[in-house]
C-alpha cells in the first residue's frame, strides 16, 4: 500500500480536540487490552520510554552521519571527530558530535524504497506493508503504565502527515498530535459554568456510555473510557502548555524546534512512554547544502541539549532515543545543488534504553553508493527498538485470539547494537 | 583605449573546457589568458584560453564557489566552504596556495578585492563581515550585524565602502572606516519562506557594483514557492547607490522558474545575468538597465500600496509611512536571451569585453563570443556592404 504525501498541510488534519481524542477510541472496536505473561513480565520494573526525533522529508546521511568528504559525491563539508574513537560526523553537528559517545550510529540501512510514504511506514512500523502499529503505540500498548492516565504516544510538529498509528491496536494508543507546543483544542473548561451543571454532564456522559453498552464488548466501553481519562488527565496538566522556562528556552532555541524539544524533555518527564517531535524541512531536492547547514543549526544545538538533560536526569537508561528520517538522499548531487530520494544507504543515530553507546554498525561503499557491510532494512530496526525497551518482538500481539507477529518474522533485531 | 563593443544577439560557444565534476564558478584572469573555475570538488581548476592547458590548484578541503583578483592581476584569491581564503599565484606551475587563511568559522561565502590592492573583503557563516591586509594577511576589520548569513560582500569603488546582503535580503552597506553599518537596504523581493517546509530562501548568488559605483547589482531568486524543489523565480535588481534605493527588478524574458547565479555590468553598457533553470537547463539574459529604459518601464507601472516598509537605520518612524502609497521598483525584462542546454551556475565578461565565460552544472566550461561568427552570412554580407 502506497502512501501519498501530504502535499497541503491540513491544520484540521493534526490538531487535536478533546473531542475527536474520544470519538477516536471508538475506532478499535473489539480489541481488549490484552498483555501476554511474557510483556507484562517485560514490562515491570523501571518503565522504559521513547524519544523519537523525526527528520521528515528524509535527512542526508553525507551531511549527517555519513560523511564522505572528497569523495565524488561527498558534498562541501567536512567531517569532525567525536569523542568515541573512529567515529566522525559531519562538521554540521557540532553540538550532537560532542554527545556521540551517547549514541551509536547504523549505517548500513537499505529499504529499498525511494518513496516518502512507504519509508516512513517502514521506519515506523517495520513492514512496508499492512495494517501494523507503529512504533510508538506499540509502546504505549506494551510499556505504558495501566495506571498512568496519561497519553502514551504523543507527537509533536508544527505541521505534519495523518497516519493510523495505531492499526489494530486500542484507539487509546494511537499517537496524539500536537501542533506544536499550542494546548489541545478545548484542554480547558469553558469558564462560567457552574459546578453543578459540570455534574450533571458528567452524569449524563455516564448514562450516554452505559446504554452506548449495551450489548457492545466491554473493551470497546473499556476503549472509550481510557481515551476520556487520557484527556481529562492532560486537561489537568495544562501548566505543561501554558509556559516554558525562559532558562530553558534559552539553551532549547526559542525556535518551536526547540520549544518542540523542550516540551517533549516536559512529557517525558511526566511519564508519556513515546514522545516524537518532527523537525521539517529535509526533503532537499534543490539548495541541499545551504539547506541542511539551515535546518541542522537549528536540530544540532537544541537535540544535543535535548540528550543531555535526558542523560543529566538519569533518564537514558530507560529512554530509547531515536533520529531518522523515512530514507537518506542521494549520492549524485543534482543540477540544482539539490539530492533527491535515496533508500539504498541511509543511516540513523540511536542511543539510551538498550542500545550499547558509540557503536558503528555496517558500512557503505568508498562513494556512499551502496551499503558494503552488514545491511539491515526497517524491520531490523523495527525488532531493535522493540527490543531495546524490553519488547520481545518475536512475539505476537494477541487480538481478539488472532495472533499477530510483533515485528516482521522474516527480521531480526541487531544483536550487535542491543547491550 | 578599449572600445569592448559586444553584440549580445550574435553570442555564440568559441570554445568548451571539460571537468569531471559539475563546475560552481569561473572568472576571466585580469589578463583574459586563464579561466578559472571552482568545481563540487576540492580543486581549483585554470585553463589557459589559447593552449587549453590545464592545471588544478590543490589546497581547499571543501568546494570554492567565489574568486576574485587582486588589483594587479597577478594573485588569484579563492573562497573555500572550508572557511579558508586561498592565495595564488595566477600562473604558477606549481598549483599549491602561497597562502591558506582561516578567515572564518563556518564557511567563507565570498572574496573580493579592494581598489587599492591593499586589502580584501570576505563574509562566512559566522555571520562576520571581514577586511584583511593583503600584505600581512592580518584581519583590518570583523563586522557583525547579519542576523543570517550573509552570502556576498564586494568592495564599492571608492573603497570606503562595502555592501554585503545576506539570506534574508538584507543589505547592509558597511563604512569601512567606521568600521559599521553605514546603511541597511531590505531587498525582501530576494527571499521567501518555504511554508511547506518551513525554511527560509533568499539571499545574493552573486554581486557587483557598476565600474563607477553608481549602481549595486544583486542576483538570486524571488517569489519562493517550493524551494526545496527548486520552485522560485531567478531575479535580480539594482540598487541606485545615491538613494540606495532599489531602482529595477531584472527578470528574464520568458518566464522562468530557477536561480539567477551570475550578474555583470558590461563596459558598453548592458547587464548580463546567467540563470540555471529548474528543468536543468539555463540561459544568458541580456538588459539595457539604462536610466531611459527603467523610466519607462516605471511610466508603465501601475503604482501600488506599499504595505511593507522596510526598517530604516536612520528612520524609526517607518510605521506612520506604512499605508503611503508609492511606486515600487519597476521590471526591466530582458532584451535577449541566450538559451543554455545546461544550468549556469557562474559567468564571467573577458577583459576585453568581447566574450564570455560560463560554469555548467555538466562540467563544461564555456567561452562564448559576443560578435559575428566568423565567415557568417550576416557578416559576409556586412562585409561585401562595406
Amino acid at each position: 500500500m502506497a502512501l501519498h504525501r501530504n502535499q497541503g498541510c491540513n491544520v484540521l488534519d493534526h490538531r487535536m480536540s478533546r473531542r475527536n481524542f474520544v470519538m477516536g477510541a471508538g475506532a478499535a472496536a473489539g480489541f481488549g487490552p490484552l498483555l501476554t505473561p511474557a510483556m507484562a513480565k517485560q514490562a515491570k520494573g523501571k518503565q522504559k520510554q521513547i524519544l523519537q526525533v523525526y527528520l521528515q522529508g528524509g535527512v542526508s546521511q553525507f551531511e549527517s552521519w555519513d560523511c564522505k568528504p572528497g569523495t565524488k559525491y561527498g558534498g562541501p563539508f567536512r567531517e569532525i571527530q567525536t569523542p568515541v574513537p573512529g567515529m566522525k560526523i559531519c562538521e554540521l553537528l557540532p553540538y550532537t558530535a560532542q554527545k556521540m559517545h551517547l549514541l551509536s550510529i547504523i549505517r548500513s540501512i537499505n529499504l529499498k524504497t525511494n518513496d516518502h510514504g512507504v519509508g516512513r511506514l517502514f521506519m515506523e512500523k517495520g513492514r512496508t506493508v499492512g495494517d501494523y502499529p507503529y512504533v510508538g503505540s506499540v509502546a504505549s500498548r506494551y510499556l505504558k503504565n495501566a495506571n498512568d492516565p496519561l497519553p502514551g504516544y504523543i507527537h509533536i510538529s508544527t505541521r505534519g502527515l495523518t497516519d493510523n498509528t495505531a492499526a489494530f491496536l486500542e484507539a487509546q494508543h494511537a499517537q496524539m498530535k500536537l501542533e506544536g507546543v499550542a494546548p489541545p483544542e478545548n484542554l480547558l473548561q469553558r469558564s462560567g459554568i457552574p459546578e453543578s451543571v459540570l455534574t450533571k454532564s458528567e452524569q449524563f456522559r455516564l448514562q450516554l456510555n452505559k446504554q452506548f453498552g449495551t450489548g457492545r464488548s466491554k473493551s470497546l466501553i473499556d476503549s472509550y473510557d481510557a481515551s476520556f481519562d487520557q484527556a481529562n488527565q492532560l486537561m489537568a496538566r495544562k501548566h505543561l502548555f501554558e509556559s516554558q522556562p525562559e532558562k530553558d528556552l534559552d539553551r532549547y532555541g526559542h525556535h518551536p524546534f526547540g520549544q518542540n524539544c523542550l516540551l517533549a524533555r516536559r512529557l517525558l518527564e511526566e511519564g508519556v512512554t513515546c514522545v516524537k517531535v518532527t523537525h521539517h524541512g529535509y526533503d532537499t531536492h534543490a539548495e541541499n547544502f545551504n539547506f541542511h547547514i539551515e535546518q541542522l543549526d537549528e536540530f544540532d544545538k537544541t537535540f544535543a541539549t535535548l540528550l543531555g538533560d535526558i542523560e543529566e536526569r538519569g533518564m537514558l537508561d530507560n529512554v530509547l532515543i531515536m533520529v531518522y528520517s523515512e530514507f537518506g538522499r542521494t549520492p549524485k548531487i543534482n543540477n540544482k545543488y539539490g539530492r533527491d530520494h535515496w533508500g539504498a544507504s541511509c543511516s540513523v543515530a540511536l542511543g539510551g534504553a538498550g542500545i550499547q553507546p558509540g557503536a558503528i554498525i555496517g558500512a557503505t561503499n568508498e562513494d556512499g553508493t551502496e551499503v558494503s557491510d552488514r545491511e539491515v532494512d526497517g524491520g531490523h530496526l523495527f525488532h531493535t527498538y522493540m527490543q531495546a525497551v524490553g519488547i520481545n518482538s518475536i512475539n505476537d500481539h494477541d487480538i481478539a485470539g488472532r495472533s499477530v507477529p510483533i515485528g516482521d518474522p522474516a527480521a531480526s533485531a541487531i544483536e550487535e547494537l542491543l547491550s | 583605449m578599449t572600445t569592448f563593443s559586444a553584440i549580445p544577439e550574435e553570442t555564440h560557444e568559441i570554445k568548451r573546457f571539460e571537468h569531471e565534476e559539475p563546475l560552481t564558478t569561473c572568472r576571466f584572469s585580469p589578463d583574459g589568458r586563464y579561466v578559472f573555475a571552482g568545481a563540487e570538488d576540492l580543486g581549483v581548476h585554470r585553463w589557459d584560453v589559447k593552449s587549453d592547458a590545464k592545471a588544478t590548484l590543490e589546497g581547499h578541503e571543501s568546494w570554492v564557489r567565489r574568486m576574485d583578483f587582486s588589483v594587479d592581476g597577478s594573485q588569484l584569491f579563492t573562497a573555500g566552504w572550508d572557511g579558508q581564503i586561498g592565495f595564488w599565484d595566477i600562473d604558477a606551475e606549481n598549483a599549491q596556495p602561497h597562502h591558506m587563511l582561516q578567515a572564518h568559522r563556518g564557511f567563507a561565502r565570498w572574496v573580493n578585492a579592494s581598489p587599492d590592492g591593499k586589502s580584501i573583503a570576505t563574509c562566512g557563516n559566522d555571520l562576520r563581515v571581514r577586511t584583511w591586509k593583503l600584505k600581512n594577511y592580518k584581519m583590518t576589520a570583523d563586522m557583525g550585524g547579519h542576523d543570517r548569513h550573509p552570502y556576498a560582500v564586494m568592495y564599492h569603488p571608492d573603497g570606503e565602502h562595502l555592501a554585503s546582503e545576506d539570506l534574508m535580503g538584507w543589505i547592509h552597506i558597511w563604512d569601512t572606516r567606521r568600521r559599521r553599518i553605514a546603511n541597511k537596504i531590505h531587498a525582501d523581493i530576494m527571499t521567501g519562506y518555504d511554508n511547506k517546509f518551513a525554511a527560509d530562501m533568499g539571499g545574493a548568488r552573486d554581486m557587483e557594483f557598476h565600474p563607477a559605483g553608481e549602481r549595486l547589482a544583486c542576483a538570486g531568486i524571488s517569489n519562493v514557492v517550493n524551494s526545496f524543489a527548486g520552485q522560485q523565480d531567478p531575479l535580480a535588481i539594482l540598487v541606485d547607490w545615491n538613494t540606495k534605493q532599489i531602482e529595477c527588478h531584472l527578470e528574464a524574458k520568458d518566464k522562468a522558474t530557477g536561480v539567477m547565479w551570475g550578474v555583470s555590468f558590461h563596459p558598453s553598457g548592458f547587464v548580463a545575468c546567467g540563470i540555471a533553470k529548474q528543468n536543468g537547463s539555463g540561459s544568458i539574459e541580456f538588459f539595457k538597465a539604462d536610466k531611459e529604459s527603467i523610466e519607462s518601464a516605471r511610466n508603465e507601472q501601475t503604482p501600488v500600496k506599499d504595505e511593507e516598509q522596510p526598517p530604516s537605520e536612520t528612520d524609526d518612524k517607518t510605521d506612520s509611512k506604512a499605508s503611503e502609497t508609492k511606486p515600487i521598483a519597476p521590471t526591466l525584462k530582458s532584451y535577449f536571451s541566450l538559451a543554455v542546454d545546461k544550468c549556469v551556475r557562474g559567468m564571467d565578461f573577458s577583459p576585453d569585453g568581447k566574450q564570455i565565460a560560463i560554469a555548467c552544472s555538466d562540467g563544461t566550461l564555456r567561452i562564448l563570443e559576443m560578435d559575428k561568427k566568423v565567415g557568417s552570412d550576416s557578416e559576409s554580407e556586412e562585409k561585401s556592404k562595406g
